[in-house]
């Protein structure tokens, strides 16, 4: 330990007592040592009132194995030694980007505006100055990875489901891994008992209220030190469908969005497939005067339809998955650069048709009205899949990847709870969001 | 285990891809068939001329894009001519937006059409809702028109018969099951709207052909066309003239819907019409006073009586029951189908038909 050039030993000689600081000077508040451990040192007049000076600091824990005192003082802690006979650990870390940002994934237009911190002390307090209820129960714990980080686990006593609850700890305490865990999304692939499983089962969010909101239905939280977001479980596919804003507004405008919502998932999924089943297959699905329009607008194409969408498909992952890492300034320009120049220049060379342009738009644009992250990304995955069967199989292909898919995600189980299901749920499930 | 699951998939994807119904096709490898005719050919020994209509495809589609090519063929069978257009033409001919059939009247007087139809019922890709109506002079010319005002090959047609564009109670429009059906239903006779060039690459399609189970029987005028429209399909925006002294007045009727009824009256079968009309009047060669509305609708009344009792007249002397008395009768009376149809068919020449029209007048078309 010594070895490290921020680690710290002071000796400090008052009277004829001498007291040994050791602290690591890169986490910890050096003005709050000089006060709360320096100062009080050269104002007690014996060495026996330091000692209950020290002993009545807040959060003070004597410890007395090296090992755990070496934790300590990696956790940011100053470790007092007065003359050999007295050991102490007093917390004085620093702490880093404690305030709230203002929430940036999920926004929302007239719920609260700030987001979590990367602290968990500070996102602690947010949780409890939200949920003024006393049967809110925190649970601090260490991740079995390397190095350990430390997460906090609330739920309401009264409220949780105790099986939930057990399940979700189990899977917790399953977690051994040599890789640092520093994200909500990391802690949730390593906590999912299915690996490689395409849909989420545990919502990650960076609101407050929606974890409130959760915690109030009898959901467990998870939060993970160093990260602004947060771990809701058990999830079900409702649960990626709601924004916030459903709760907060008129009843039936948030109805209307929540539908508008499904018809952009339904859109999202099968828009591509669609356009290879009906031109491929089935044109007398549509409307002679479509099918004349279409046939036309595909007439410079060479390729055939699966490949034209396959193309314009992967030009948009691009340009979306461009504009996620580019810096703001330039992303902008990417999609002018992408969206416009791109389409229109794509299908004057003759590579696609104009109506191809309308659904990669559609299905681009449907995409981002799913309100939470995860499931974007997986129905983003799963249109190929959809694209696949239909290429293969035709319109038929496409109805019966859309049976499977609803099959699967009603087959799915998430801690005793069906994924999707379509009627009432039953007592012993956690209620659902009521709406107004 | 997991591979095995894996090839499992895999072979089941690959099977199936062998299956895949009606095969993989661009819709720009495709020719669409648009509109279909069959003529009588020419050839002394063919039977059919059979034309189809192929929708070429235009980028942008506006007034007068409507490209097209006929391919025609003289067989014996329609399959048949078909299957050697296919070999004439550069793409797979597609017969799912078949949606008219022109019937050239000769044809339609010679007769045999169930035998013409066949092809067309029995034929899985051809949507049953398509129109079918007979074509003056031929079928083929009515094909070959090109009006400026389309924007697709033979939308025209869908546009006439579906009542998407123009809405009136002079078309008559016949949807493929509904012919076949009235081909085959004991009671219930068939028709077909007949299409008329008339130059210009224009049409006129106010006549409809009325024909017993095998051939033309009758043709009905402008006027008996509407009669029986409303009997058929009770179509608004009706036109009713009615003779008034020395001049008329009409009524424009928003909804016209025909009944009948079929009673035993002292031994004799009466059918009695009744159609209702609502409508206001459009125009008067002679002051309309709007307190003499009812007597308006007495006059009018009188004048729809005698006409449809001269509709029905005809039809009960050419034999053919359009609007289906037959089948009403045989639907209510029990027995022996076959039976009931016999006398049915001794039946028709001798029923006495009353019409009891019931006009409403709600306006006189004028403020005030």
């Amino acid at each position: 330990m010594a070895e490290s050039s921020d680690f710290v030993i002071r000796q400090l000689d008052h009277h004829d007592t001498t007291v040994h600081l050791f602290y690591l000077k890169s986490i910890c508040d050096d003005l709050k040592i000089q006060r709360d451990l320096v100062l009080p040192l050269y104002q007690a007049d014996r060495a026996e009132s330091y000692e209950n000076y020290v002993r009545s600091l807040i959060n003070q824990k004597t410890s007395s194995s090296p090992g755990q005192l070496l934790e300590r003082v990696i956790k940011g802690e100053a470790i007092v030694c007065i003359e050999d006979t007295f050991i102490a650990n007093v917390p004085m870390k620093k702490p880093l980007n404690s305030s709230p940002g203002p929430a940036e994934v999920e926004v929302s237009v007239v719920g609260p505006k700030h987001a979590f911190s990367e602290e968990l002390d500070t996102n602690m307090n947010v949780i409890r100055s939200r949920y003024t209820e006393s049967s809110l129960t925190v649970e601090r714990a260490n991740l079995e990875s390397h190095p350990k980080t430390e997460i906090a686990i609330f739920y309401d006593r009264e409220l949780v489901d105790p099986e939930v609850l057990e399940g979700i700890k189990k899977d917790l305490k399953r977690i051994s891994d040599h890789i640092v865990i520093q994200a909500a999304g990391q802690l949730q692939r390593k906590m999912s008992p299915a690996r490689r499983t395409l849909f989420p089962t545990v919502m990650i969010t960076e609101r407050p209220d929606r974890v409130v909101l959760n915690l109030s239905q009898g959901k467990v939280a998870i939060l993970v030190q160093g990260t602004p977001f947060g771990i809701v479980a058990p999830a079900v596919f409702y649960d990626f469908m709601t924004a916030m804003d459903d709760v907060y507004s008129h009843y039936w405008t948030s109805r209307f969005l929540l539908v508008l919502r499904y018809i952009g998932l339904f859109f999202n999924l099968t828009m591509a497939s669609f356009y290879v089943g009906l031109t491929s297959y089935n044109p007398e699905f549509l409307r002679v005067q479509l099918a004349l329009s279409i046939a036309g607008s595909r007439a410079p194409v060479p390729y055939p339809s699966f490949i034209e969408v396959l193309f314009m498909l992967l030009m948009m992952e691009l340009l979306t998955e461009a504009s996620i890492r580019l810096p703001r300034t330039i992303g902008s320009t990417a999609t002018t650069v992408g969206g416009l120049i791109l389409g229109t220049a794509a299908t004057q060379a003759g590579l696609v048709s104009n109506i191809m342009i309308i659904i990669v738009a559609c299905v681009a644009i449907s995409n981002f009205v799913l309100p939470i992250n995860e499931m974007m990304f997986s129905m983003r995955v799963m249109k190929y899949v959809f694209l696949g069967i239909t290429t293969i199989f035709g319109i038929m292909g496409l109805v019966i990847a859309f049976i499977g898919l609803i099959v699967h995600l009603t087959r799915k189980q998430n801690y005793g709870r069906a994924y999707l299901r379509f009627f009432a749920e039953n007592g012993k499930v956690v209620p659902r969001k009521e709406a107004g | 285990m997991k591979g095995k699951r894996l090839l499992v998939l895999l072979t089941l994807l690959l099977a199936g891809s062998a299956l895949g119904g009606c095969g993989f096709k661009d819709i720009d490898k495709r020719f669409f068939v648009v509109a279909m005719s069959v003529d009588p050919s020419g050839k002394e020994d063919k039977k059919y001329l059979v034309t189809v209509k192929l929708a070429i495809p235009s980028p942008s589609e506006k007034f007068g894009s409507n490209q097209y090519t006929l391919v025609s063929e003289d067989t014996d069978s329609i399959a048949q001519a078909v299957r050697i257009i296919k070999s004439k033409v550069d793409k797979e001919l597609d017969l799912g937006h078949l949606k008219a059939i022109v019937i050239g009247r000769e044809l339609v007087e010679k007769g045999n059409m169930d035998e013409v139809m066949d092809w067309f019922v029995r034929r899985r890709d051809i949507q049953n809702i398509a129109w079918v109506a007979a074509g003056v002079p031929d079928g083929r010319s009515i094909l070959d028109l090109r009006p400026p005002t389309e924007r697709l090959p033979s939308n025209m047609l869908f546009m006439s018969f579906g009542q998407v564009g123009t809405e009136t109670a002079y078309i008559v429009s016949e949807y493929l099951f509904d012919f076949r059906r009235r081909l085959r239903e004991r009671g219930l006779d068939p028709i077909l709207p007949i299409v008329e060039s008339r130059g210009d690459q224009q049409v006129a399609i106010n006549k409809v052909a009325l024909l017993d189970k095998n051939k033309m029987r009758l043709v009905l005028d402008p006027l008996d066309t509407k009669i029986f429209n409303s009997f058929y399909q009770g179509i608004g925006k009706y036109d009713i003239q009615i003779r008034q002294d020395q001049g008329y007045f009409i009524i424009s009727a928003d909804n016209v819907k025909g009944s009948f009824t079929i009673e035993n009256v002292q031994g004799k079968t009466v059918i009695t019409l009744k159609p209702h009309i609502h409508g206001i009047i459009e125009e008067a060669t002679s002051p309309i006073s709007k307190t003499e509305l009812a007597k308006y609708e007495r006059q009018a009344e009188q004048e729809i009586k005698e006409r449809a009792l001269q509709f029905v007249k005809r039809l009960q002397q050419a034999n053919i029951d359009p609007i289906g008395f037959g089948l009403r009768y045989r639907a209510r009376h029990p027995g022996n189908p076959d039976h009931v149809w016999k006398k049915w068919v001794e039946l028709y020449p001798e029923v006495e038909f009353r019409v009891q029209p019931h006009v409403r007048l709600t306006s006189t078309g004028q403020l005030g």
